[in-house]
This record gives C-alpha cells, sequence and structure tokens, in this order.
C-alpha cells in the first residue's frame, strides 16, 4: 500500500502542534522509518495513519483514496489492510495465543476455517507453535511482542505500523523483531516503523524521516540523507591489552577523534571516532597492529544515521 | 451503512467468543442450571418446609404471621410432630396445676374476663360477642388464676381492633380447650409456586440492576487500565460495534445465568395467572439495566484510566447496590404518595412489579393505581432514551470523536427533558408551581449535570489544553432549567400568589444553578489539584445553602429572614457568606481562562532538510 501524507497537522487546543506541515511518500512495499525524539509527534502521527485519530489539518491518501481534509478514512474495508501495534501495546494475560488471536481475527471479520488456518499458519510464522495454550502473562517478553506483531499480521493487511516495537526488548528480542520484519518486507507489506534507537533502523529501513516538534526536519532514503549531509564519521570502542600509548600515537597520526578513554572488563577502552569510512578504519586496525598495540575488540558502537540524526537534530536520542 | 444483523454478529462475535473461551462456556451453562434448581428447591423449601428456618423465613417474608400471634388468634397451640402433639394432649386431658394447655386456657379466660368486665363500653352490634365472653368466662371460673388481680392489668381488648375480636372468637368457639395440632405450613402448592417465581424474580432483579451493570462497568474499567482498547480501536469494527461488542460480551455470562431464572419466573407467574405483571418486570429490568450499564459504563470510562478495576467495582457495588436496595425496598410495598418513587428510583418499578407478579396486595386506589401504571411506562421509556444516549455517548467516547462532547445539542437537551419529566412525575401530587418547580430542579440536578458533562469537549485534548465553551454551555443548562418550569407551569398553572420577595429568590436560584454547573465543568474537564478539590467542596456546600435559600425566598414572603442566612449565626459569618457569593463564581471563572504559554515557533526549527 503507497501512502502519501499531506501537510498533516494535529492539535490539542488549537495553538500547540503536535505535528504540523507533514508531508511523506511512503512506497508501497518499503519500510519507512519514523526517527525523532519523545514528544516528536510520531505516535500521534502513526495513530493518524492508522486511522484511530482524525488530523487537524490535511489528508493521508492510501493507495491514492483519503477521507479529506482534517478527516481519517475511518472504512472497514481500509482498517482490514491495516496492523497497527501502537505504543505499549498490552496482552489479556489470561488469554492463550490462540485464543488472543482468534479474538483479534474476529474483530477483523474472518470467522471459521479461514481464522483457524491463518492462526496456525501464524504461530509457526512467529514461532509461537509450542506456546499455542500458555496464557499470555506467562510468556517472556519477546514472545508477547512477536504474539502482537503477529495479531497485526494475523489478517493479512499491506500496512504494518509499528510504534517504538522494539522498546523494552532485549537483545534477543531485538533480533527476533529484525527476522520477522525481514519477512514482513519479503511479503511485500508497507511498513513504517517507529523508533528512537537509531541502530535498529539504518540497515533495516528503505527510508527515514527525522521529526522534531511535530516537523519533518529530513526525509528520504537512508544512503541518500547519509550522502547529503556527508556523514562519513563511524564511531568504534577499541579494548586493548597493551600498547596504549603507540595506539595513542597511530590515531593521532590517523587524525581519529578519541571520544572517550576508559575501562572495560579491566582493559583500556578507547571510544574513536573515524572520518573516512570503513576502508579507513581497516588501515587503522592495520596500523595499530604493526604499532604494537594489542586490539582485542573493535566493534562499531553508532550507526551513520546517529551521526545524521546528532548533526541535524537539538535534541539527545539514545 | 452495512445490514444491522451482519454488524450486530460481527460486532458481538469477537468478544462473545472471548467471554466463553475455553471451558468457561460449559462452566457458566452449569452454574446457571444449577441456580435454577436452587431456586425452584429453595422455593419449595420455603413454601412447605414446616422447619423452623422455613418458618422464620416465611414470617420475614410476610408469607405467615408470627408464630405466637397465630396461636393467639387461632387459640391453638402447635406442636413439632406426633410425638409431641401425644404428650399435649396428655397434659390436656391431665389436671395438673401447670401446663401448656392450661396456662393458655388461663389466659383465654382472662381475655374473657376483660371483655366482660362492666367498665367496657360495648358497640351495640357486638352485644352478642360480650354475652357470650360473659357466659363462658362464669362457667369455666376454674380457670382463674391465683394472681389474677396481678394479671388482668395487662389484659387489654379493643372491639374496635379485628384482630382482637378474631381472637376472642376462637376462644369462644374453643370453648377455652385450645387446639393442639402438628404444625404445618400455611402455604399451599399454588402459593409456594408464587413463592418461587419470586425468588426467581429477585434474582433477575439483583442481575439486572447490580451485577449486570457492575460486570459491565469492571469489564470497561479492566479494559481502560490495561490498555487493552486502544487496539482494539484499530480494527476494522466500528466505535458503535466495539461498545456493543464490549458490552454483549460482559453480559453474556449474566444472560447466561439468567436464562433458566427467566423460565422458572414466567413459568411460575403463568400458573400463578399473572403474567402480565411478570412480563412487565422483566422488560422493566432490561430497560432499567441498560440505563445503568450505560452510567455504569461512562463511570468507568471517566475513571478507569486513573483507578484500578478492583476500586471501581467496589465504588460501582457501594453505588448500585445502595440503589437497588433502596428501590426494592420502597417499590415492594408501594404506597399512595410514594408512587412516583418508580420514575427516580431504577429498582422502584420492577421491585413493585415483582410484588404485583407473586404477592399482591390490593392498597392502592384505583386513581393510584392508574398515576402508577402511567409512571411505569414513563420510567420504562425514559430509562431507554437515557441508556440510548448513554450508548450515544459511550460510542463517541470510544471512538474518539468526542472533540466537541460525547452528546450533540439536541441529545443532550433530549436527555435534560426525560430527566426532567422523570423528575416532576416523582413529585407528590402538588398544586403551587414554585414548589413543583424547585423540587423537580433539585431532584433532577445531578443527573443533568451528568447530561452537562457529556456537552464539555473531552476527546484526544489533553485536560490541561481543553478549551471550555463556558458561556454556550451555561447557555444550554440554563435553557434545560428554563424546560423544568415549562413543565411546572403545564403541571400546575402559573404561580397563584407571586410575591417581590420571589425575586430575590430567584437571584438565589441562578446563582446556585450557575454554580453548579461551574463545579461540574470545573471538576469533570480540567485537572484538580487536592487544594482545588476541598475548594469545589466548599463551592457545593455553598450551592446547597444559596438553593435552600431560594427556595425559601420563591415559596414564602418571608417576614425578617436574611437575604444572606448566615449572617443570622454572626455578623462575621454573614461578611463571609456575602465574600464567598462574590468570590466564588469569579474564581471558578478564572480557571476557564488559559494560561500565557511560551509558544513554539515552528517556523525557527532547522530546515537542514528542505
Amino acid at each position: 500500500m503507497q501512502i502519501e501524507l499531506k501537510q498533516l497537522g494535529k492539535t490539542y487546543d488549537g495553538e500547540d502542534w503536535a505535528v504540523r506541515d507533514l508531508s511523506l511518500r511512503i512506497p508501497s512495499g518499503s519500510i519507512f522509518g519514523l526517527i525523532g525524539p519523545n514528544g516528536a509527534g510520531k505516535s500521534t502521527t502513526l495513530r493518524m495513519v492508522a486511522t484511530v485519530m482524525d488530523p487537524s489539518e490535511g489528508e493521508i491518501v492510501y493507495d491514492g483514496r483519503g477521507g479529506g481534509e482534517g478527516r481519517s478514512l475511518r472504512t472497514t474495508e481500509l482498517r482490514r489492510r491495516i496492523g497497527f501495534l501502537g505504543d505499549g501495546n498490552p496482552l489479556y494475560k489470561q488469554m492463550t495465543p490462540v485464543e488472543y488471536l482468534r479474538f483479534f481475527g474476529q474483530c477483523f471479520g474472518i470467522e471459521g476455517a479461514p481464522l483457524e488456518r491463518a492462526i496456525e499458519q501464524t504461530l509457526v510464522t512467529f514461532d509461537l507453535r509450542g506456546k499455542a495454550d500458555t496464557p499470555a502473562g506467562s510468556l517472556s517478553k519477546g514472545m508477547r511482542q512477536r504474539l502482537l506483531i503477529a495479531r497485526c499480521l494475523l489478517h493479512e493487511p499491506s500496512l504494518l505500523i509499528l510504534d517504538e516495537p522494539a522498546d523494552g526488548l532485549d537483545p534477543r528480542g531485538r533480533s527476533d523483531l529484525r527476522r520477522v520484519l525481514d519477512r514482513v518486507r519479503a511479503d511485500g507489506i508497507t511498513v513504517i516503523i517507529s523508533s528512537h534507537i537509531l541502530r535498529e533502523l539504518d540497515d533495516l529501513c528503505d527510508q527515514v524521516a527525522i521529526v522534531q516538534r511535530g516537523r519533518l526536519v529530513v526525509g528520504g532514503e537512508v544512503a541518500d540523507i547519509i550522502d547529503r549531509f556527508e556523514v562519513g564519521r563511524f564511531v568504534y570502542e577499541l579494548r586493548l591489552l597493551e600498547g596504549l600509548e603507540a595506539a595513542r600515537a597511530v590515531l593521532a597520526r590517523h587524525r581519529v577523534l578519541i571520544e572517550r578513554e576508559g575501562e572495560s572488563d579491566g582493559l583500556p577502552l578507547l571510544a574513536i571516532q573515524v572520518q573516512g569510512g570503513e576502508a579507513m578504519m581497516a588501515d587503522v586496525l592495520a596500523d595499530l597492529v604493526s604499532a604494537g598495540a594489542r586490539v582485542v575488540t573493535a566493534s562499531r558502537v553508532r550507526s551513520r544515521l546517529e551521526d545524521v540524526y546528532d548533526r541535524v537534530s537539538e535534541d539527545q536520542v539514545n | 451503512m452495512r445490514p444491522f444483523l451482519p454488524a450486530l454478529r460481527a460486532a458481538c462475535l469477537p468478544f462473545v467468543t472471548r467471554s466463553l473461551r475455553g471451558p468457561r462456556r460449559r462452566r457458566f451453562v452449569l452454574g446457571s442450571a444449577l441456580l435454577g434448581l436452587f431456586v425452584v428447591l429453595c422455593g419449595t423449601w420455603i413454601g412447605l418446609s414446616p422447619g423452623e428456618l422455613a418458618r422464620d423465613v416465611r414470617v420475614s417474608l410476610d408469607l405467615e404471621r408470627n408464630h405466637w400471634d397465630r396461636e393467639q388468634l387461632e387459640f391453638t397451640i402447635f406442636v413439632d410432630d406426633h410425638r409431641e402433639l401425644a404428650r399435649v394432649q396428655r397434659e390436656l386431658e391431665s389436671s395438673a396445676e401447670w401446663s401448656t394447655p392450661r396456662y393458655r386456657a388461663e389466659e383465654g379466660w382472662l381475655l374473657l374476663d376483660a371483655v366482660a368486665s362492666p367498665h367496657v363500653q360495648v358497640p351495640a352490634r357486638f352485644e352478642d360477642l360480650r354475652r357470650r365472653a360473659r357466659d363462658l368466662r362464669n362457667e369455666r371460673i376454674d380457670l382463674a388464676p391465683p394472681d389474677l388481680d396481678e394479671r388482668r392489668q395487662y389484659q387489654h381488648f379493643d372491639w374496635s381492633y379485628a384482630h382482637d375480636r378474631r381472637r376472642l372468637e376462637a376462644i369462644l368457639d374453643a370453648e377455652l380447650v385450645p387446639r393442639v395440632v402438628v404444625y404445618r405450613s400455611p402455604l399451599d402448592l399454588a402459593q409456594t409456586i408464587r413463592v418461587i417465581g419470586g425468588l426467581a424474580g429477585s434474582l433477575l432483579l439483583l442481575l439486572g440492576m447490580v451485577i449486570a451493570p457492575l460486570w459491565v462497568g469492571v469489564s470497561v474499567a479492566q479494559e481502560l487500565h490495561e490498555n487493552t482498547l486502544q487496539p482494539l480501536t484499530g480494527t476494522a469494527l466500528t466505535a458503535r460495534q466495539l461498545v456493543v461488542g464490549l458490552v454483549v460480551g460482559a453480559l453474556v455470562p449474566v444472560a447466561i445465568t439468567a436464562a433458566p431464572l427467566v423460565l422458572v419466573h414466567l413459568s411460575a407467574a403463568a400458573i400463578a395467572g399473572r403474567l402480565v405483571p411478570a412480563l412487565g418486570l422483566l422488560l422493566m429490568t432490561l430497560a432499567m439495566a441498560g440505563m445503568l450499564v450505560g452510567l455504569a459504563m461512562l463511570i468507568a470510562l471517566g475513571v478507569g484510566k486513573r483507578r484500578a478495576p478492583g476500586i471501581v467495582g467496589i465504588g460501582l457495588l457501594a453505588l448500585l447496590g445502595l440503589a437497588g436496595a433502596v428501590g426494592l425496598a420502597v417499590g415492594l410495598e408501594l404506597r399512595s404518595g410514594v408512587i412516583g418513587a418508580v420514575t427516580v428510583m431504577p429498582a422502584a418499578g420492577p421491585g413493585h412489579l415483582l410484588a404485583e407478579a407473586f404477592f399482591p396486595m390490593s392498597h392502592l386506589s384505583a386513581a393510584d393505581a392508574r398515576g402508577l401504571d402511567l409512571r411505569l411506562v414513563l420510567a420504562t421509556v425514559g430509562a431507554l432514551v437515557l441508556g440510548g444516549l448513554a450508548l450515544r455517548a459511550i460510542e463517541r467516547i470510544v471512538g474518539g470523536t468526542h472533540r466537541d462532547g460525547a452528546l450533540g445539542r439536541i441529545e443532550a437537551a433530549a436527555a435534560a427533558l426525560v430527566l426532567l419529566v422523570l423528575a416532576t412525575a416523582a413529585l407528590p401530587e402538588r398544586n403551587h408551581f414554585g414548589e413543583v418547580a424547585l423540587a423537580s430542579i433539585a431532584v433532577a440536578l445531578l443527573p443533568l449535570q451528568l447530561v452537562l458533562l457529556g456537552r464539555a469537549p473531552g476527546g484526544d485534548v489533553p485536560p490541561a489544553l481543553r478549551r471550555v465553551p463556558v458561556a454556550a454551555l451555561l447557555r444550554e443548562h440554563a435553557v434545560w432549567i428554563g424546560g423544568a418550569a415549562a413543565l411546572a407551569l403545564l403541571v400546575c398553572g402559573p404561580p397563584s400568589d407571586p410575591h417581590p420577595g420571589a425575586i430575590l429568590g430567584l437571584m438565589h436560584l441562578a446563582w446556585a444553578l450557575g454554580v453548579a454547573a461551574l463545579v461540574t465543568l470545573r471538576a469533570g474537564t480540567l485537572p484538580a489539584s487536592i487544594p482545588t478539590k476541598v475548594w469545589l467542596m466548599v463551592c457545593v456546600g455553598v450551592v446547597m445553602l444559596e438553593y435552600g435559600t431560594a427556595a425559601v425566598w420563591c415559596l414564602d414572603s418571608p417576614d425578617g429572614a436574611l437575604l444572606f442566612p448566615l449572617a443570622k449565626a454572626s455578623p462575621v459569618l454573614g461578611l463571609v457568606h456575602v465574600g464567598l457569593f462574590l468570590w466564588i463564581p469569579i474564581s471558578l471563572l478564572r480557571a476557564f481562562v488559559p494560561p500565557e504559554r511560551a509558544k513554539v515557533d515552528v517556523a525557527r526549527l532547522p530546515e537542514l532538510g528542505e
């Protein structure tokens, strides 16, 4: 489903705007990331796109069809094409995954054998078959999140809207989420996802939009944005067994900025900012080894999207 | 628009399936069948058992006279079984100085002695009874107790009292020899069937007036508290379907529980030949339950986010339980003069119909009975209208489309009119315009405040940012109050003795009603700190004082009454009263003035990407 936001605006009191003048075009089948700090208007935007909230001005057009200026297109047909996972979505703790999926399936008008088939298939897809009859309150957080997303996809929507889906998930849960989204992308479903954890989005999203105080700051394809803002810096953390002084000398020679020095697990740790891409980092590492610095680990800690965000934003994000 | 029945099915199916998932369906069906069986067995036991507990239950339900009363009235000694019967009969035949039959006979003799006394004036028509009493007394002088003078002091007989005459006749007929009989329930099978029907009807009333609204209210509060309602708003169900589904889903267990009770209730009514009041009871209970369900949902939607479902449930139980108990108590013994209670107490009408169906009492005049029937119809129609409007408001709140109020202007006016009609119909017969107008406004004032809240803006606007159109809402409120005056005019005609002091009364009335509306809007639409809540309670107290003052000045032409009555207690209090009179409206109005806020200049945000 292709979505177009035309000068979308939302105000709660007629004076301050949660979202203002937001125009975006989200191509069909893409994964679109909405980035911004808390209170930037991400959830408001997503709720409007999910048709659970009317815009104060502007229009949202779904595959060329809109509800008109200042109105959501709240039709049953459209709702059946949208899967929406809002912020902080809870589960009915006493219901099992099967019961939960059946309930939501019926809310989307699926019944009988097709519903049971869809539930079975969804449980398998989301690796929940083994927990099909376990009360949701007893599932792990990652499983619950999978179940929530499964609920959004049960009725085979063509648009999936996820508001902060990785919030509160552990690394394994996030990895699961990424796998799920890759699968969704493969099915050609348009995904709009919001997050303030940018590392999750930069290599997952086809397009992103950075919003602040309800306004679009920058939007487009991830690579284009990085190019546009000439972000050629990468942040790495180096843990050294020995040769700290030699390492400092090598880093100075390569004009690498040391952001922070510290200690990790009893070893010296350097957080460095490398200007010039991953090839440059490979050269630095080779020189460090040649100079006698014994590097135990070298890991990238910030994405280039975060750097773009730092450049354009006023607020700090994770 | 989707066809009605498929849309209704689509709305109900998920919630009904959810309510009856797993073993729940079987448990509910089994539970309800057991309850139906229990009602039949319990009713049979109450109706026919000679046991002491069953007898006490019958006495407490006014199905049977007190045991002692019956023994006195029928000059009978009740025994529990044949063994005791033989023992007492042996005592009766013996000439022992003290035995139960001897004691009873002495009591009877003492009554004859009191009746035969020459100091008692006897109505001419009872002269024969007195003669018989005197003859028997003299004939059985052997029964005169040794402490006759002392026991005479406690004897009392009133010829005008049918109970006393009946007792006397029983003694005379038995010729001072008490009957000894094995105790049996005085209720026959037909009466027992009525008891069973009444028991089933009482449980249906409990389910409709308390359990159903409580269940729905707690369910909605739980959905809100656990934020599970939000995902449902994004499904293919419309807000109306969602509300219908939530209600039906929550009520399915109640309906399953009620099904066998309805069957028992109607069967018993059909056997007793009282099907019409029994059907009326069901219809009225459904209408009242619909209204109470709407009210419970509105309360749950209002406080469910901030309060735990348990707290909401306890509050609702207290509210519904108290209203139900009081209404039922009034309705079961509805007397002339309080028949209007059926229009303002939801359980009173069904309670009266329950009594009519199974334990009818002809204690109302024909005119009262006609008035009562009219009020029952009014109450039922009113409940249906109010319930429908409540569900409409809930639909807008759940759908988040109540930015301009959960009720439209016309809907709110209709609700206000219904409330005022019901309040006016609740008043005892009065002929004075002022009394009717003031009383009907007082009765309807609290529910009118709920309607006013329904007109206040809500929606997705955070409370702190709301702009409340106070002037427009006060105008609407004034129109509703004007409706009360128009109704009073319609019922009583124009005021017969207007006096100049009434103008001052009207001023107090306008102040009280205006401030009541402002307090409602302030408490219901804007955030309030604890000191603000305390201040609002003070305002409510002053509103009540002012309403009382208004009533005094409007209805009487008081000599020496003060415009600010607190001044009567002390001049300082009088000054405080004047101060509150002036300051309260100002303080309330000030709260609605939006504070100056630093505006975000979005134009100055970086435009790097553009």
